[in-house]
């Protein structure tokens, strides 16, 4: 049934179902409206009193935008109300979207096929729905139940796909805070926060309440950049060194709640929207959104990876900072070396910025026979504010090479103030080469064709 | 050649409700007619599809969104927004009253669907027990929609159906953006769909 027959549909229902506006009712209404009619005009030597009056109200009511200086407070407040949050709706929409997420399986949106919307829904027990759309089909779907994660990809080109895997910073556990799927969307906050946070005239910041249209009030955060080339980080994406680009916060000034965040490129006078953002706290979570039916023909495979090796653990050390274990070694038939890893913050770390664990962690590694190796690369799917997972490959000097042991000096964060914090895991034995070029790919098991 | 009946529309609806505004801000005793006339049966469609077993309400709701709508004329603003949505708007924070009232006392009143005073009151020769068992059936299909759709795509649905609103127009009077009703919508007529056509198995 198409949409304009749906609406057919529904408005001659309604209509059924309506009450008759029977005579005596409309009898009624009328009555009730004539005897609530608007008062008439006041005299006009009354006028300027009134209008000053009116100034008043407006002003009070926020109808006249209300320069607030630089009360940052607001949106501090709004970050620790969205960590207090049980669920949180966002709806995301962007006219030139740059690459929002990517794995192995594939990456969303697709390049040059317009503006692009996503939907997540996330609650404080560990759960999270994200689907995301371009040309209104949908292209991605990522669902997490606990440290259980399902992948959608429905690109266009390829058979969709899907990946069924174990997220290890989605586990509740004492290292991890238990909400960690929230956790991950306050780290956009916190990015949000931190853009604020820059400088000026690195970033210019207005702050003022506003009316909304029905006479409540909205604190606006404003802050506009430049776009530099090489740090463009915006929300929208798709600008071009020199553009200047103005977010726009809107929050909830009696819940400490973000309503939206909203980008727009500024030419002259002009705003182009680029992005859009608009949140919903506390909702109940539809019961049917719980659950992802993997469309027919759909081709599944399971990574077992991290399920296998988080609770291992080979050696663990702690800087002040950070506590890094080393969950396991593997190795392929090269003798190329792959780690899996893993920080967590200390108490005593005091990163009050830190927002994202991106940052790799460094190794650097010494066989037992005297053999160097290079660190090849270091990947990380798995992040949150407070630990990452991380895979990383030591390459030996020579393909020959058989150490018995390996010395790890492994620095977690190496960037200030941790940038010189570093543990030492002494003659880690080597277990013995397995039969695979890329021994990650080989645990990987398709589930579905 | 016969004569037929034709709705000619000269102004388009904004004029039309450029008048009505004016009529009340003057307090012009046809205005006031004009808007239980022009609004009444959406505004009580729209309370009754909150209120789908409760009729008494439904209708308190249309009369006080209508008075308050009157009340506070000089409040609306043609440059932000359209009459209708607008008046949509007070009957949107009339039903949210209407819920947090009902919230606080925890239990909902129910009152008789169709009184049948009304119905013979309107019958012209219909056949009055056939138009009641259709009205409790369309009652009953509207209470089932509120069932499985959350507030707020109901609230979408209806505002869609029951007037010529735009998509912009209902994310004025829901606090939604574009994007956000555009999905809504989306959602809400999927699962009303499924819904429907499982009735109708």
């Amino acid at each position: 049934m198409s949409d304009e027959l749906m609406r057919t549909e529904i408005g001659e229902l309604l209509e059924s179902s309506r009450p008759e506006l029977t005579p005596a009712l409309e009898a009624r209404a009328v009555a009730a409206v004539e005897s609530a009619r608007a008062r008439p005009a006041r005299p006009r030597r009354r006028l300027v009193a009134v209008a000053t009056a009116g100034v008043v109200v407006l002003v009070g009511l926020g109808f006249v935008p209300i320069p607030l200086g630089q009360m940052k407070g607001a949106l501090d407040r709004a970050l620790a109300s969205a960590t207090n949050a049980r669920t949180v709706h966002i709806t995301t929409w962007w006219r030139n979207p740059p690459i929002v997420c990517s794995s192995s399986d594939g990456s969303w949106p697709l390049p040059g096929k317009g503006p692009a919307t996503s939907e997540e829904w996330l609650a404080e027990e560990g759960f999270g729905r994200a689907e995301y759309r371009q040309e209104g089909k949908l292209g991605h779907v990522d669902l997490s139940v606990g440290p259980r994660e399902t992948d959608y990809w429905n690109t266009g080109d390829e058979p969709a796909s899907a990946g069924q895997f174990f997220n290890p910073c989605l586990l509740h556990s004492a290292d991890m805070p238990g909400r960690s799927t929230l956790e991950q969307r306050f780290n956009w906050l916190r990015q949000l926060a931190d853009f604020y946070q820059k400088p000026a005239p690195e970033v210019q910041f207005r702050e003022y309440r506003e009316a909304s249209l029905w006479g409540g009030q909205v604190v606006v955060i404003e802050a506009q950049v430049t776009i530099t080339g090489d740090n463009s980080f915006v929300f929208g994406g798709g600008y071009a060194k020199g553009d200047t680009v103005l977010v726009r916060a809107e929050l909830d000034p009696a819940k400490n709640t973000l309503f939206s965040v909203r980008e727009y490129k500024v030419s002259g006078s002009d705003r182009e929207l680029t992005y859009e953002a608009t949140y919903e706290w506390n909702g109940e979570i539809p019961e049917n959104l719980r659950h992802f039916d993997l469309p027919a023909g759909t081709k599944v495979r399971r990574g077992t990876w991290w399920e296998t090796r988080v609770g291992k653990a080979i050696a663990q050390e702690a800087t002040r900072d950070w506590q890094v274990t080393l969950h396991a070694i593997d190795i392929n038939r090269h003798g190329d070396i792959l780690l899996s890893l893993s920080r967590v913050e200390t108490p005593e770390n005091q990163m009050t910025l830190l927002y994202n664990t991106a940052v790799p962690i460094k190794v650097e590694a010494l066989g037992s026979n005297g053999e160097q190796y290079e660190q090849q690369n270091c990947y990380t799917c798995y992040n949150a504010r407070h630990a990452g997972y991380w895979t990383t490959t030591l390459k030996p000097e020579s393909e020959n090479s058989m150490p018995q042991a390996i010395t790890l000096t492994i620095r977690p964060y190496p960037e200030d103030p941790s940038a010189d914090q570093s543990v030492t895991f002494q003659n880690v034995p080597l277990p013995s080469r397995q039969d695979a070029d890329d021994v990650a790919a080989g645990t990987w098991q398709i589930t579905q064709q | 050649m016969a004569e037929v009946d034709v709705e000619v529309k000269v102004h388009p609806p904004g004029d039309r409700d450029a008048d009505l505004w004016q009529g009340l801000m003057a307090g012009a005793p046809e205005a006031a007619q004009a808007l239980c006339a022009r609004y009444g049966p959406k505004l009580l469609s729209f309370a009754a599809a909150r209120f789908p077993h409760d009729r008494s309400l439904a209708e308190d709701i249309m009369v006080q969104s209508l008075a308050d709508a009157a009340r506070h004329i000089a409040w609306y603003h043609p440059r932000r927004s359209t009459f209708a949505v607008w008046l949509y708007g007070v009957a949107r924070r009339q039903i949210h009253n209407e819920l947090r009232r009902q919230r606080r006392l925890k239990s909902v009143p129910a009152a008789a669907q169709t009184p049948l005073t009304n119905a013979v009151e309107l019958s012209d020769g219909r056949d009055v027990a056939d138009e009641v068992a259709a009205r409790l059936q369309a009652q009953r299909a509207v209470a089932v929609l509120s069932e499985v759709l959350s507030d707020v795509e109901l609230e979408v649905l209806v505002l869609s159906s029951i007037d010529e609103l735009s998509i912009r127009e209902i994310g004025l009077v829901v606090g939604r953006s574009e994007r956000a009703v555009h999905s809504l919508l989306h959602r809400a007529r999927t699962k009303a769909r499924e819904r429907l056509a499982d009735d109708e198995r």
